[in-house]
């Protein structure tokens, strides 16, 4: 039984009339996670936005995106909205650039809240700081009332982390969570995404090129490339029996890549991270 | 924050130093003695050397070039410019009661200019590409090409002869503020409704308004959210164009008949009065000069960044 | 390369036809005008259209398209000079700067500052008002305010270049340093240049015509835009149409020109597109970012 089920998914760009991502189905069970891989402008993160319809007013999408039974393309706008943070989370690629710069933390994090649920102050304030204590935010109260510039991207990427952990949503969409962060801190937030899915038991959309991190969290992987998903299987597959050949290349290449770095190190196991 | 702006405000005192100083020599740069003028708008008839001394020594004139500029200075601090060489009064009595109207009209105008910019900018950034956002633009672009005197006459032909609503020109009741009004709000408008427009549409393209979008905040938060940050830039422009606009009323003074700065000035460069261009210069070169440390201080009090590092 | 960029967006390319077409008409003035421009002819006064006068006559019975064809000359001709001029002047400032670095770069550069944190308007008329009403001493106004422009972009583009490797290699080879800048720097700030320039095109012309339309700039007889409206302004209740081509065809041109340095800037940088429109606030709001930085 699939949570997240997205058929003939299909977005184009009505200026130029010049398609993005070619009727592309997936589905996503509870539980699960679906890495999306592909080099950038294959149609990843177009497609993850198309699924909270949040895609440029030029850009348009058809297709049903149906969660838990419901189809959000046919939603209105504030009944979208509705969903959009509670129902499907969204951990974006830059935490440096993910908050609103001129806005203290825990001020955004309060509004968000306040959408969602009507607890009091002391509530919110409780459950976002417990929530950042479990994603290693050691000060939470320090947190919520620094500016973004003043936090660093690791720990604004926690903060995302925590929100989703008090939002409970169904699904979690992380848009290439890592890629901007130092290796040590991108090991420490693929920890809390992992920890975060055991915990809440939701699914989860994890869209990255970091094959190492798809390895370590996903059960399915989609690849995509030029807006057309070439191949898609288990996540033990993806790695042993690649078809298409654009697939087996990116394999290789990380394969090369960490034997390489692997003999660079004198063969020692620090590569493993 | 207040160590900033104090910081801020030391620093304006060379600069006003140094633009005291270059419209005074100003004076010296002319191709007319002054002394020559003086005389010749006093009517005197024959100009001889002696007569020329004589009116130098009585006007502190032949004293180094220094002197004369620390007693001008000092003189300028207490508003005493001199005396208007065509007509004799002090220089003060004519330019404050005009600064006074200029000031009215400025102030009318670009309330009008920063509302309808602000308005405009964020309408045609969330509508961008569409027929609205186009067809503002190209009015804008147009309208920034119309030379503000033949603009100004249209009007007046238009709504003040032909229709006989308003009158074409003084300034004797709110509705004489009109067409002036227009005139500045259609030539400037255009220019600070880019800049709104722009600083919104490179803010709604950042992540953060994604980020806003995707934890549920409502369209008219966010938007709001994004005016807040785009205002930043658009303060700091704000608060130079009232200066700009102190020192581009003069077209539209000199067309309605608006006894303000320009017209004043308009006048003085025709009679060459020296005394009265001299207090012009300094006075809007110091008000620039002022609304810049302004601008610099509202922006810093807006970014939390150099609020909370000062 | 560029040109041809220009070219395929049908209004720039119709933008540039119609900077060109004025630029050769106001040249081949006497060739084009049907009439010498100041013939009087007291007969024809507020004459309308006709074969002979396609605009008709002005208040002396001129020939309005004749005047309209000269003053192209004053108010696009020499507006163009004053601003050819002012790069001139800025490039040799922003080279001296640039090569001696040091004390030279700071004094210039200060100087450079003060320029530019004077409102232009009140400027050109302080210049005018100690130098007397008339075209020249506008223009000299002009040249005096816009240096400061083109020396700034010319410095920022010279240092970090004098710096490089193909500099210091050229040096290595013999080459001597103001050469090396003047053949191989330059026409790296030159799209640069030339956008500033060419924004400031627009507004000096709409500037000029205004001043003479105050009766600060040329003189009568000669012909004018700004003028032949001053002269029309008298009758501007009972004749509007005498103010109606002057107006039109000042429109359209500093419309092509703004519109000609949009496009100018698309093509070589669409990103500055944004901060863009706003010259001054450019300058300042990049200076003040990099202060933050610090």
């Amino acid at each position: 039984m699939s949570l997240l089920e997205v058929k003939q998914l299909k977005v184009w760009d009505s200026s130029t009339e010049q398609v993005l991502v070619a009727n592309s189905s997936f589905q996503l069970a509870k539980g699960h996670c679906l890495a999306i891989v592909g080099e950038s402008g294959s149609g990843k993160s177009l497609t993850c936005k198309a699924i909270m319809r949040l895609n440029q007013a030029k850009v348009q999408q058809s297709g049903s995106i149906v969660l838990d039974g419901v189809d959000l393309s046919l939603l209105n706008k504030r009944a979208m909205r509705g969903y959009r943070g509670k129902r499907i989370c969204m951990i974006m690629q830059n935490g440096m650039r993910a908050f609103n710069p001129s806005r203290p933390v825990g001020a955004y994090l309060g509004e968000v809240l306040a959408r969602h649920y009507d607890w009091s102050k002391e509530e919110k304030l409780t459950r976002i700081g417990a929530a950042m204590t479990s994603v290693g935010l050691k000060d939470p109260a320090s947190v919520m009332r620094s500016y973004p510039y003043e936090l660093s991207g690791g720990m604004l990427q926690r903060v995302m982390i925590a929100l989703s952990i008090v939002m409970e949503p169904d699904v979690i969409i992380a848009d290439e969570p890592t890629t901007a962060l130092d290796a040590v801190t991108q090991f420490e937030v693929m920890e809390q995404l992992a920890k975060l899915r055991n915990r809440l038991d939701c699914a989860m959309i994890f869209v990255s090129h970091d094959l190492h991190a798809v390895k370590r969290i996903a059960n399915d992987v989609l690849v995509m490339k030029d807006g057309e998903i070439i191949e898609r299987g288990t996540a033990a597959d993806f790695f042993t029996r690649a078809r298409h050949p654009y697939t087996r290349q990116l394999i290789t290449a990380k394969q090369s890549l960490s034997r390489q770095f692997n003999q660079l190190m004198g063969g020692a196991s620090v590569a493993q991270g | 924050m207040s160590l900033y702006i104090l910081k801020r405000i030391g620093m304006t005192v060379p600069l006003l130093i140094v633009i005291s100083f270059l419209t005074f020599v100003l004076n010296h740069l002319s191709p007319m003695e002054p002394v020559k003028v003086i005389l010749h708008a006093q009517g005197v008839p024959t100009i001889t050397e002696e007569l020329i001394a004589e009116t130098k020594a009585k006007l502190g004139m032949d004293s180094p070039l220094l002197i004369q500029y620390m007693d001008w200075l000092i003189a300028s601090l207490h508003f005493d410019f001199g005396h208007s060489y065509v007509t004799g009064i002090p220089v003060w009595s004519m330019l404050g009661p005009a600064l006074l109207h200029t000031l009215k009209l400025v102030l009318v105008s670009s309330i009008c200019i920063f509302g309808l910019s602000i308005v405009l900018g964020v309408i045609c950034a969330i509508r961008e590409g569409r027929w609205l956002d186009l067809s503002v633009r190209s009015l804008s672009f147009l309208l920034t090409a119309m030379p503000a005197y033949w603009l100004a006459a249209l009007l007046a032909w238009y709504f003040a002869v032909k229709l006989d609503w308003l009158p074409t020109s003084g300034m004797s009741d709110g509705a004489s503020y009109v067409l002036p009004v227009a005139v500045l709000v259609i030539g400037y408008a255009g220019l600070y409704f880019r800049i709104i427009r722009s600083s919104m549409l490179s803010h709604l393209n950042e992540d953060y308004v994604l980020y806003e979008r995707a934890c549920g905040i409502p369209e008219s938060i966010v938007t709001l959210h994004v005016l807040r940050n785009a205002m930043q830039v658009a303060i700091t422009v704000f608060s130079l164009a009232i200066p700009t606009l102190l020192g581009s009323t003069v077209v539209v003074e000199n067309i309605f008949a608006w006894p303000g700065l320009g017209t004043m000035t308009i006048n003085a460069i025709l009679s060459r009065d020296f005394p009265i261009i001299q207090a012009y210069v300094l006075v809007l070169a110091v008000a620039f000069v002022l609304f810049n440390t302004l601008a610099d201080v509202i922006h810093a009090a807006m970014n939390p960044r150099m609020r909370r590092e000062h | 390369m560029l040109l041809k960029r220009i070219w395929n967006d049908r209004l720039a390319a119709l933008s540039l036809t119609i900077v060109g077409a004025m630029l050769l008409i106001g040249i081949c003035a006497p060739l084009i005008a049907p009439h010498p421009p100041n013939e009087v002819n007291m007969e024809l006064r507020y004459a309308g259209a006709s074969w002979q006068y396609w605009l008709g006559n002005d208040h002396l019975g001129r020939c309005v398209l004749s005047r309209l064809i000269y003053g192209i000359r004053p108010s696009v001709l020499w507006v163009l000079a004053a601003l050819i001029a002012s790069v001139f002047v800025g490039t040799a400032v922003g080279i001296a700067a640039g090569y001696w670095r040091g004390r030279v770069d700071a004094v210039l550069m200060r100087l450079c500052d003060i320029m530019l944190s004077f409102p232009g308007y009140v400027m050109t008329l302080a210049v005018v008002g100690m130098l007397g009403p008339g075209l020249t001493n506008i223009l000299i106004a002009f040249v005096c305010l816009k240096w400061a422009w083109f020396a700034r972009v010319i410095r920022t583009v010279i240092l970090p270049i004098a710096e490089a490797d193909y500099v210091k290699f050229a040096k290595v080879l013999g080459a001597s340093q103001l050469w090396i800048i003047v053949r191989h720097v330059l026409p790296i700030a030159l799209p640069e240049v030339a956008v500033i320039a060419s924004s400031a095109f627009g507004s000096m012309i709409l500037q000029i015509s205004g001043l003479s339309f105050l009766g600060l700039g040329i003189q009568a007889p000669h012909a004018e835009w700004g003028m032949m409206m001053n002269e029309a302004r008298t009758v501007m209740f009972t004749r509007p149409e005498l103010m109606l081509a002057p107006g039109i065809v000042i429109m359209v041109v500093v419309s092509s020109v703004n519109f000609l340095s949009d496009s100018l800037q698309k093509a070589l940088d669409p990103k500055l597109m944004v901060i863009r429109s706003t010259n001054g606030m450019k300058h300042r709001y990049q200076r003040k970012e990099a202060a933050l930085q610090q």
